[in-house]
């Protein structure tokens, strides 16, 4: 496969605008996990990491055209970080054309809860929310993209559904420039309910509420949602080298399947994360020791982490040698963020790429030791510099709906 | 280049077994719906009858974590899938892996019981919030995914290649067919299967589609339940029609076609002879009188105003359409039947604000 080249990234997390900063404050142990005691959780006080009212009037601010309230904060953080991974780029948005294309993962553009409440009082305008293309229209409209406009809806894979298909398209010569990523709200009342309902949500601990998500730990009890956007511009390479577009990273290899298995749980031996890491490996040419740091899919749920840790230690643990390559990290940075759903795959590829320009890791907070019978993975419990050339990113969804990226570094290229 | 073949796969339309039976002047059975369901948008729709999948051996948990919308997708993409695995002689294991799974399927808005969660006059909404808590399914999450109707065909038809859920309302169909129509020109797997199902028809269909109904280029559509599926592979052995181009392309005026029509049209070398439109019951003026421009002697059906808007499945439907088109003219051509002779089907499919898709058909 030939590498596609990353000239673009922004995202936008509550309270965060600026993935430097974001990166930074990850790396000192930062949690943007917090308690809500909303009008709309009721009763039940949640903890999650939720767009704040500042957030959104301050986004309206810097965007006028953001702040009708027929468009869904979906849609809005989604539209900013778009924009900006575009500007980012410094691509003019005049001189996109049909060489570019917008690849756009959005899982549910859900309205206004109040809107749940007597949905037929609601202004008939509003309700476009309900339209899932809605942010693609936005994008597409103020970047005057003329290519493929397209909008994914595979659960938490997405945003890395969106990326794949963008990738592909360059790679394929149909475009120089594809702007993919994805959105969620995933912090909507509806969401929440639906996840505490199906119990997937985290349950112990809640008084504390940065202690609570703690991927492949021992007393991890389940995910916490939140609300976020990420995007990337990717370039065709040689493109991006013409135009001395500062590159940020290669993104050398993707894979995508399904599992056949369960709607609700993967193969506990971790065989299909185990199948879908391999393609990618394969796809990329690249072998387990080419790759020195991981970041995980890591959701906290029982039964993600295991399977995860169990692939995860099938191929890349010398049994041998009775130990990982030196060097080798994974992280799950959901310990810090919460899972942003179909928007955590794009999210995770910032924060990869990030770590990758820094050689940095970023650590998995609240992780203290794997359960019994678990795989014993050299999880990161503190940032610190490493070496990385290679970086696996995982994104497995409900439904056994899996996929990879393998970004490389680009000087290493 | 690898050629792409159609083979044409199981439809659910309301009382007509296939797309086919519209050239022999059958229509969907319509049924009135009173304004206040239908919010005085419309005064008829065609609906589907529920399907309990246990003719497909789908156990209790697919029947438990699904509603309608997603069982008609479930049913005419899982028998696609056998009947082409039977036809093409492929075994489970040797295939499974290589089987790439797209569907188009707009966005599940509520369960089988499409009444939001009755809320008292008096109550605050605050107390609303409360109620959501207690009174949700506990699966209500599960069923309200899309993917949740992707994991389903895939676990019954074992499918474990690439897998991509599209979403739009109005073209994920038509996106589901080009993301396929890619993944097996580039040999991301060896066969595709491509499914689709509209939007069930619910208040909660009507409150997301006002704009659309109330648009007068639409004052001759009616909604339709249905559903569609077929495979696409390089495989010609028993294929319905080839898939030759494939274009996706953002263009937001409502007067003008997207200008990159013509390249496709060029490439058809003056072939095309038929245009099979969905996405809204008309093309505006402008466009229609650029279309004929662009193809002079076209015919052009107005898939939506035989059918009824069927939404994301109007792509795969519109594309079943044009296999039974070449087909039937290749029956007769095989038994001395007079005919009109139609080289290439352009399938435009118009989604919301300024998406679209065209896809150009030939015979085998």
């Amino acid at each position: 496969m030939n590498p596609v080249a990353v000239t673009g990234l922004a995202l936008f997390l509550p309270g965060y605008w600026d993935p430097i900063r974001l990166f930074t404050d990850l790396s000192c142990d930062v949690s943007l996990l917090k308690m809500h005691y909303l009008d709309e959780y009721q009763a039940v006080p949640v903890v999650c990491s939720a767009m704040e009212s500042s957030d959104l009037e301050q986004l309206a601010h810097s965007y006028p055209y953001l702040k009708p309230d027929n468009i869904s904060v979906t849609a809005k953080i989604g539209t900013y970080a778009a924009m900006q991974a575009i500007a980012s780029s410094n691509i003019e948005p005049r001189v996109l054309s049909n060489r570019c294309g917008l690849f756009v993962g959005c899982n549910k553009n859900l309205p206004n809860f109040h809107d749940f409440y007597q949905p037929s009082h609601v202004p008939q305008d509003r309700l476009k929310q309900l339209h899932q293309h809605q942010v693609t229209e936005i994008i597409a409209d103020k970047a005057a993209v003329k290519g493929p406009a397209m909008t994914f809806g595979d659960a938490c894979v997405s945003g890395v559904s969106a990326i794949i298909s963008g990738q592909r398209r360059i790679q394929s010569g149909e475009l120089d420039y594809a702007i993919c990523g994805a959105t969620e709200q995933a912090t909507h009342p509806i969401m929440q309910h639906s996840f505490a309902k199906l119990g997937a949500l985290a349950t112990k601990n809640l008084e504390n509420p940065t202690s609570v998500c703690r991927p492949f730990d021992k007393n991890r009890s389940g995910c916490l949602l939140a609300d976020g956007a990420a995007f990337l511009v990717l370039e065709d390479l040689e493109h991006a080298v013409q135009r001395k577009a500062n590159i940020h990273s290669l993104l050398v290899s993707s894979s995508r399947q399904s599992e056949a298995y369960k709607l609700t749980t993967t193969q506990p031996d971790g065989s299909d994360y185990v199948r879908c890491m391999q393609a990618a490996l394969r796809n990329a040419g690249l072998s387990a020791c080419d790759i020195q740091h991981i970041s995980a899919h890591g959701t906290s749920t029982p039964n993600n982490d295991v399977s995860e840790g169990k692939a995860i230690e099938r191929i890349f643990y010398d049994p041998i040698k009775q130990a990982y390559p030196d060097g080798f990290s994974v992280t799950s940075t959901k310990s810090a963020l919460g899972h942003a759903l179909g928007a955590s795959g794009a999210i995770e590829a910032v924060l990869s790429i990030l770590s990758l320009q820094k050689q940095k890791v970023l650590p998995t907070l609240n992780y203290q030791k794997p359960g019994e019978g678990e795989a014993c993975l050299p999880i990161v419990r503190k940032s610190r510099a490493q070496k990385i050339n290679h970086l696996l990113s995982n994104s497995f969804g409900f439904g056994g709906e899996n996929a990879c990226l393998i970004f490389s570094n680009y000087g290493q290229n | 280049m690898k050629p792409i073949y159609i083979h044409s796969g199981d439809q659910c339309l309301p009382g007509i077994s296939s797309t086919k039976k519209l050239l022999f002047g059958k229509r969907v059975i319509t049924e009135a719906i009173s304004p206040e369901r239908s919010l005085g948008l419309v005064t008829q729709g065609a609906f589907l009858s529920n399907t309990n999948l246990k003719s497909l051996n789908a156990g209790r948990s697919v029947r438990k974590t699904s509603e309608r919308q997603a069982r008609w997708v479930i049913k005419v993409g899982v028998k696609t899938w056998q009947h082409y695995q039977t036809q093409q002689q492929l075994s489970a294991d040797e295939c499974s892996a290589h089987t790439g799974l797209f569907l188009g399927l707009g966005t599940v808005d509520c369960e089988d019981d499409d009444e939001p969660i009755p809320i008292k006059d008096s109550a605050a909404f605050g107390d609303y919030a409360a109620q959501l808590l207690v009174d949700t399914k506990p699966l209500a999450g599960l069923t309200l995914l899309n993917s949740t109707t992707a994991s389903h065909i895939a676990q019954l038809a074992n499918i474990t290649g690439v897998n991509t859920v599209f979403s739009p309302f109005a073209d994920a169909g038509g996106q589901a067919i080009i993301e396929a129509y890619y993944a097996v020109k580039e040999s991301h797997c060896q066969q595709a299967l491509v499914a689709a199902g509209s939007q069930k028809i619910t208040p909660w269909f009507f409150l997301s589609h006002q704009n659309y109904f109330n648009d007068p280029l639409n004052n001759e559509c009616f909604p339709t339940e249905s559903s569609a599926a077929l495979v696409l592979s390089s495989e010609s052995h028993q294929a319905s029609a080839q898939l030759h181009q494939v274009l996706r392309v953002f263009h937001s005026s409502d007067n003008q076609l997207p200008p990159r029509l013509s390249h496709l049209i060029a490439q058809d070398d003056g072939r095309s002879q038929q245009v099979i439109y969905t996405g809204t019951g008309s093309l505006s003026p402008g466009q229609l009188n650029e279309l004929q421009q662009l193809i002079p002697n076209a015919h052009v059906c107005f898939l939506d105003r035989l059918l009824g808007y069927t939404g994301p499945v109007g792509a795969l439907h519109a594309l079943l359409l044009a296999c039974d088109l070449l087909q039937e003219q290749r029956y007769r051509r095989n038994h001395g039947i007079s005919y009109h002779q139609i080289h290439r089907v352009v399938i435009v499919i118009q989604g919301h604000h300024g998406q679209w898709c065209f896809l150009s058909v030939g015979d085998v």
